[in-house]
């Protein structure tokens, strides 16, 4: 059996599975973008509790591993906490929360490059700091960061599968591949039709950040 | 006393797939140790009184056959499981090797009045270790299979495994068709799916490997049911009680001893002694001890199979 035979036998299984991982990765990327932007703000803020919390966010989930944090906030919420919050809401929050981790020292790195000209220049037009800081010096930020911020998505898409093929099982293209590979014996083929899956939707993220890597870049 | 000792081991056993287990000299699975049993240690007394006395009722055997070696060392070398509870596992205090399967090995032992000494057997080691040498037996929760049994001899089964459905006692689940509609986790790719979606076709499965995951997930509430094999779903009762085993069988596993190819004698004697136990009783009182107090369900008479039959149901 060839992988286009795999693929042609289970492809509404695998169609599926490939639109699960797009939602995966969706859903995280929009928790980790928003909880990234205030977790570098809360750290280059200058309020030193601010700085204190961001930065034990970032240490604890930047150095715990995402199945343990997927365990954790899965079973460890039901049993610790008596409320369970479901898999689809655990493998977002633990991938979500995760990657904001990284985003949040992307974008602090992004802040550090915009020189103190450019805040000297907000507050004599009039603009307050936090403005200044939201309208002058964050899109500078963003701008400058677009490569590590590329890496850092790419990374969340293949984590996808740990979420999606850990405990939560919920259905994604990791998950479908091994239930394929068990159903057919067919290992080789049915990962390789997963492989592809991913390196599609990675290829894509690419061609997206590239194309805004030459549309807002900015060149210090 | 027992029962803490179950408890804890089950507890233990489920974490190693996080962190090793506490017991720092007792590595996870990967690394086979050995554990010599003490006279004290040793559960059923009359092994210790055979052992002492090798003249009484033990027949000697000739020194160059398998049985007259075993016999010279004054030891049967078994491999068997260290974390499967209730049928085989290392109670992590005192170190003494427990359970169903150790205890029938133990059995096997006085009629050649050596002691036994217990290996970790793991699926990827258990084969090798016979071939090698290294252990007498294996009594491992091993399903006979026609490729396994072109590498070593099995025995007789010692028990008839059978693919059961866990779920909880408060679930008002009593039968398969009671699962319709239903979330049961299972590993991808088992064989019981077929029988189980013919029983229930609405059921949904989730695919995971981890079976103390799968456990607490049901304990939770977030899954219906667990379905694999009932030696495993036990291990799961005897660390929450609240949970059971409703519905029929969903297929059966022969397991039988395994023994080395060249060993005939010493599976000739294993035969012997093993329709004995069943015989007398033992077998019954020990999977009645073992095993019932925890499924409330009796054992099946492992002779309903054949090592025949169990070969031919499932050819290479």
């Amino acid at each position: 059996m060839r992988p286009w035979e795999v693929f042609s036998t289970y492809n509404s299984e695998f169609l599926d599975a490939y639109w699960t991982t797009i939602k995966i990765c969706a859903y995280s990327f929009l928790v980790a973008l928003v909880i990234g932007v205030v977790v570098a703000t809360a750290r280059v803020s200058p309020v030193r509790l601010f700085r204190g919390l961001a930065s034990m966010y970032v240490e604890a989930f930047r150095n715990i591993p995402l199945l343990v944090l997927i365990i954790l906030i899965y079973l460890g919420l039901g049993q610790g906490a008596g409320v369970s919050i479901g898999a689809w809401a655990s493998g977002v929050a633990a991938l979500g929360l995760y990657t904001a981790a990284y985003i949040a020292e992307i974008i602090r790195a992004g802040i550090k490059t915009v020189t103190q000209g450019q805040y000297d220049a907000g507050y004599s037009l009039g603009f307050s700091p936090l403005s200044t800081f939201f309208r002058i010096v964050l899109p500078q930020a963003v701008r400058s960061v677009i490569p590590p911020f590329a890496s850092i998505i790419i990374a969340m898409i293949k984590n996808a599968s740990i979420v999606g093929a850990s405990l939560l099982a919920l259905g994604d293209l990791l998950y479908v591949g091994r239930m394929v590979s068990a159903d057919t014996f067919r290992t080789t083929e049915a990962f390789v039709v997963a492989g592809l899956g991913y390196l599609s939707l990675t290829i894509g993220a690419t061609i997206i950040f590239r194309y805004a890597e030459r549309r807002w870049s900015v060149v210090r | 006393m027992r029962k803490t000792y179950a408890l804890t081991s089950v507890s233990c056993a489920m974490l190693l797939a996080l962190t090793a287990c506490g017991d720092s000299d007792e590595p996870p699975q990967e690394a086979p140790q050995t554990e010599q049993m003490s006279e004290d240690s040793a559960r059923s007394a009359s092994s210790d009184g055979s052992a002492e006395d090798p003249e009484q009722g033990v027949e000697d055997y000739p020194a160059n056959s398998k049985l007259g070696q075993i016999q010279a060392n004054g030891a049967l070398v078994v491999g068997t499981k260290f974390s499967a509870p209730p049928f085989g596992f290392k109670d992590p205090n005192s170190g003494d090797v427990l359970g169903f399967m150790p205890d029938l090995a133990r059995e096997m032992a006085d009629g050649l009045g050596v002691e036994v000494t217990f290996t970790e057997a793991t699926v990827d080691n258990r084969i090798p270790l016979l071939q090698e040498g290294a252990v007498d037996l294996s009594i491992d929760t091993m399903v006979i299979t026609c490729e396994r049994a072109e590498q070593i001899s099995f025995s007789e089964p010692y028990y008839l495994s059978q693919a059961r459905v866990l779920t909880t006692k408060d679930s008002g689940i009593d039968s398969l068709d009671g699962f319709n509609g239903k979330t049961v986790a299972t590993p991808a790719g088992s064989y019981m799916i077929p029988a189980f979606e013919e029983a229930a076709p609405e059921v949904e499965f989730r695919f995971m490997d981890d079976y103390a995951q799968m456990g607490q997930l049901l304990e939770q509430g977030q899954i219906d049911g667990i379905t694999t094999d009932d030696s495993i779903l036990t291990g799961l009762i005897v660390q929450n009680e609240n949970l059971h085993m409703v519905g029929d069988s969903l297929g059966e596993g022969p397991y039988g001893i395994g023994v080395a190819k060249e060993n005939e004698d010493l599976l000739e004697y294993v035969n012997t002694e093993m329709s004995r136990l069943l015989e007398d009783g033992t077998w019954e009182s020990l999977h009645d001890e073992w095993v019932t107090k925890y499924t409330g369900e009796p054992g099946l008479d492992p002779r309903a199979t054949t090592l025949e039959d169990a070969l031919a149901a499932n050819p290479c």
